[in-house]
C-alpha cells in the first residue's frame, strides 16, 4: 500500500503540462530552444481558451511558436519578442498582464482587499476584548 | 444596515456576472492596428502600391473557409460600389483550390495575395478567417473580425469610401 501510495505521489509530481511543440519546430541551440519555451509559456493562444501556445495543438499557436523561435534565432532578446507580438495583437497576448497604470487595480486589488481583511480583523478583535473587560 | 452588507455583495456579484455572461462570449482581441500603417511585409502576389491609396477593402479568406463564402455577397457588394477596391489574401490555401472557390462564390477581388505559410496574417494580427481590414490612404481605419454582416457594411464600412488618386483608376 505504501509503494502505491509513494509511486501515485512521484507521479503527481513529474507530471507537467504536455507541451505542443514538434520535433521539427525545436531550435538546435538547446539554450535558444529553453528560452523560446520559457517565453511561449507566456504568449497566449488566441484562438483557444486559457492554454499557452506551448501548450496548445492549434495550428495557430504552431505559427506563432515558429514566429517566435524565427525571431530569437534572428537575435531578437526575450523583449523584443514580446513587443513585436504586442504590437500585432495587444497586450492580450501576454498570459500575465504587465504591470501599469491601466492594469494597477488588478494587481494592487488583492493586497488592499487582504489588508482591509485584516484591518476589519483587528478592529473587531479589539472590539470584543473591550466588551470582555466591560 | 450592516446586517444587509453581505446580502447586497452576493446581489452585486450576481448582477457583475449575470451581465459578464449576457453581454460577454469570447473576449475578443483588442483592435492594436487601428490607425496605424497597413504591415510593410509583402504579400506574395499583392503590389504593395494598391494598398496605399483610396480606401481598401482586405479581405484574408480560405477556400476551405465555410463561412467565407457566406460574406462574398458583401464583398461583391463593395467591389461595385464608388470609391472602394477590394483585395483579397488567400491563407494557407492552394492557388488552384483559391480559382476554383472564386468561380463558384464570385471574385470581388481586384488582387488576390497568396499567405500559404500564414506568415503575413501574423503580421497584420489575423487570427482567423474571414478577417476584413478597412485601409484609408494605407492606414487602418477599420477592422473586423469573423463575418461581414449587412450592419458592419452600412455602418462601418461604406461611410470610409475614398476613390484612389487619378493616375490609379
Amino acid at each position: 500500500m505504501m509503494r502505491f501510495v509513494v509511486c501515485l505521489m512521484m507521479c503527481l509530481m513529474f507530471s507537467l503540462p504536455a507541451a505542443a511543440v514538434l520535433p521539427d519546430e525545436v531550435l538546435g541551440d538547446p539554450a535558444l530552444e529553453a528560452r523560446a519555451r520559457m517565453l511561449t509559456r507566456e504568449i497566449k493562444c488566441l484562438v483557444c481558451q486559457g492554454e499557452s501556445i506551448d501548450e496548445s495543438n492549434a495550428p495557430f499557436a504552431a505559427d506563432l511558436r515558429r514566429l517566435v523561435r524565427q525571431r530569437l534565432s534572428a537575435g531578437d532578446s526575450d523583449v523584443q519578442v514580446k513587443d513585436y507580438l504586442v504590437a500585432r495583437y495587444g497586450e492580450y497576448i501576454l498570459l500575465r498582464p504587465q504591470l501599469g497604470v491601466h492594469t494597477l487595480i488588478l494587481w494592487v486589488m488583492p493586497f488592499a482587499l487582504l489588508a482591509a481583511a485584516a484591518g476589519a480583523l483587528v478592529r473587531h478583535q479589539r472590539r470584543m476584548r473591550a466588551k470582555e473587560e466591560a | 444596515m450592516a446586517r444587509f452588507l453581505p446580502l447586497l455583495i452576493t446581489v452585486f456579484l450576481a448582477g457583475v456576472f449575470a451581465v459578464a455572461l449576457l453581454t460577454g462570449g469570447a473576449p475578443q482581441p483588442p483592435d492594436v492596428m487601428l490607425s496605424r500603417p497597413a504591415p510593410a511585409a509583402p504579400i506574395s502576389g499583392l503590389d504593395d502600391r494598391l494598398l496605399r491609396t483610396g480606401t481598401v477593402v482586405v479581405n484574408f479568406f480560405a477556400s476551405w473557409c465555410a463561412p467565407c463564402a457566406e460574406e462574398q455577397p458583401h464583398l461583391l457588394t463593395l467591389a461595385k460600389t464608388k470609391g472602394f477596391r477590394v483585395v483579397g489574401v488567400a491563407y494557407k490555401d492552394k492557388p488552384a483550390a483559391i480559382a476554383r472557390w472564386l468561380e463558384q462564390h464570385g471574385n470581388p477581388f481586384l488582387a488576390v495575395g497568396h499567405d500559404q505559410d500564414g506568415a503575413a496574417a501574423l503580421e497584420w494580427g489575423v487570427y482567423g478567417v474571414p478577417e476584413t481590414y478597412v485601409l484609408v490612404d494605407g492606414v487602418v481605419r477599420y477592422r473586423h473580425v469573423g463575418v461581414l454582416d449587412e450592419n458592419t457594411l452600412k455602418d462601418a464600412i461604406l461611410p470610409l469610401a475614398k476613390p484612389a488618386l487619378p493616375e490609379e483608376q
